[in-house]
């Protein structure tokens, strides 16, 4: 019986940074666009990186998709 | 018996199998956007059965081995295949009655290895195997993904105490797409367990050459079967997992999600598998002890463990006796057939008692087989305030907390916003919080009207919150 303890060490990393990072992305992006939020427009830095990082977000969903897909290996 | 009728009967309990799974499985993708109101029920069951079907179908690569490795597989006959269906399919009903989540590969396998060791003895499977594909993944994903999905809660409370509309509308809308990516991923991953299943037994049946891809057929019907499955919801499922364990805000479902999305993907490209019941069973955990610890409801997540654990035991007596039955000839063949179909039926009339649906999937965070819900409706306002209605004591008091001897007052949970203009049912609530004003005695004031208003009220506590909580009526 041989287990693959590596392969289960490289699941939790990916699982665990990969998900903390997707969140600090939507967090930041929140955090980017509130004061837009409230009073309705915001410093051009604020919105340049709030709708960059939305649009991130947006590629990596691209990009598990393709993860997905067999059709794409 | 012809092997053609038989072959014929084991492909449509196949398919029924691929329906319970799709039922089981709905919850997996659309609990948390359900609770919080990301998808409307219905609309998210429909989502979620369209996405399992384009990826069941997308899904080229049928597993060549329906076992993985765990029996033998040049001993398994189709007998043996349709035993071990009967074992899942009815694991998978018990369990949807009890709303209890629970993995539908783990009971087709505890169901294969029960009618293999029957009629093939032990030494058919493969003890090994069973300990790292089925065992060790059981116990790591949930662990793996709640760390996870523990961690991705605390960023997304901790980064920022104001929740604006737009960064909530930003939450739901990631919801939405993460729970749309899970429910692709299953499509991909379950539909070809019962296109396996079922191009096993044309082989084992004679009736197509091994080694061939499936037949077009083979992959609509399984296809079909569980986006059917997924469509009809598994709302009993569906209450216990968005509600049953821990109660969900908007950035909580998007970090299980995302976390239950990001161990799918991980486990299958490093070839690991894992059950999407118990990753996101372990990711809504994670996220309830990431923002409300306290209010974690352990006993569900311990029946839930308990129901794993008894997963491969359970299918696999049930297996075993299926395949010893059906050995027996014809009539035996047919005598599971008939049990399977009766115990189905009573399955059924029993969970109409407490019926769940996509109307009151949201309303309460149990599931009850037999006896009444304490939070049944009262059928007059006098009625329900002169009668002593058994509720449960809040968090922190005992019986012998003076609060506790606080006279009923009724509680709307939620802001009615039932469509067919019945009022949602009012709950029987003692008063919560120390250092309010206890309420008079109801009996002696007017009654109280169950279809007014009810001031909504920030709840005083220090959790993090981002939404109100319906608070107690002024008098």
């Amino acid at each position: 019986m041989n287990i693959d303890w590596w392969a289960l060490v490289q699941v939790s990393i990916v699982t665990i940074v990969g998900a903390m990072a997707i969140v600090s992305l939507m967090s930041l992006a929140n955090w980017f666009l509130a004061p837009q939020d409230e009073a309705g427009s915001t410093v051009s830095w604020r919105r340049v990186g709030g709708y960059a990082l939305i649009g991130l977000m947006g590629l990596i969903v691209a990009f598990g998709i393709y993860l997905l897909v067999p059709y794409f290996h | 018996m012809p092997i053609e009728a038989m072959v014929v009967v084991v492909v449509i309990t196949a398919l029924v199998f691929d329906f319970t799974n799709g039922f089981h499985d709905s919850a997996n993708a659309m609990a948390t956007a359900v609770a919080t109101g990301a998808y409307k029920p219905k609309r998210a069951v429909l989502l979620a059965a369209v996405m399992n079907l384009i990826g069941a179908c997308l899904s080229t690569e049928v597993a060549r081995t329906i076992s993985h490795g765990i029996v033998d597989d040049s001993l398994v006959t189709v007998e043996m295949v349709f035993a071990g269906l009967v074992g899942a399919i009815l694991w998978n009903l018990v369990t949807w009655l009890l709303g209890l989540p629970s993995s539908s590969s783990h009971a087709m396998f505890g169901g294969l290895i029960g009618a293999v060791v029957v009629m093939a003895g032990v030494s058919g499977i493969h003890p090994g195997v069973i300990l790292s594909k089925i065992l060790l993944p059981a116990l790591v994903a949930p662990v793996v993904a709640g760390v996870a999905s523990y961690g991705a809660t605390k960023i997304a409370y901790r980064s920022f105490r104001d929740a604006s509309k737009g960064s909530k509308k930003r939450f739901r809308t990631g919801q939405r797409a993460s729970s749309l990516m899970v429910a692709l991923a299953h499509g991909t991953s379950d539909g070809q367990k019962t296109m396996g299943v079922i191009t096993l037994v044309l082989v084992a049946g004679g009736m197509q050459t091994p080694g061939t891809a499936p037949h077009w057929w083979v992959i609509g019907a399984a296809g079909l079967a569980i986006a059917a499955g997924t469509y009809s919801g598994g709302w009993r499922i569906m209450r216990t997992m968005g509600k049953g364990m821990a109660d969900i805000e908007g950035p909580q479902g998007f970090a299980a999600e995302t976390s239950a999305m990001a161990a799918i993907l991980a486990s299958s490209h490093f070839g690991f598998g894992l059950s999407t019941t118990h990753v996101v069973s372990g990711a809504v955990m994670g996220t309830g002890l990431g923002r409300t610890p306290d209010q974690v409801r352990w006993n569900t997540a311990g029946r839930m463990g308990i129901g794993w654990l008894m997963t491969l035991p359970a299918s696999a007596l049930v297996g075993a006796g299926a395949a010893l039955l059906a050995h027996q000839g014809v009539w035996g063949f047919g005598l599971v057939v008939a049990i399977l179909v009766a115990a189905a039926g009573a399955i059924k009339v029993i969970s109409n008692r407490n019926h769940v649906s996509s109307d009151n999937v949201n309303d309460d965070h149990e599931v009850r087989v037999f006896g009444k819900s304490d939070k049944a409706i009262p059928t007059t306002t006098q009625g329900a305030l002169a009668t002593p209605l058994a509720p449960s004591l809040p968090k922190g008091i005992t019986p012998e907390h003076p609060l506790a001897a606080t006279p009923l007052v009724l509680t709307r949970l939620k802001k009615p916003k039932s469509k067919k203009g019945k009022p949602k049912p009012v709950s029987p609530h003692q008063a919560p919080l120390p250092g309010l004003a206890p309420p008079p005695d109801p009996v002696d004031s007017d009654p109280v009207d169950p279809a007014a208003p009810v001031d909504v009220v920030g709840r005083a506590d220090s959790e993090n919150r981002l939404e109100p909580v319906a608070g107690e009526e002024r008098p």
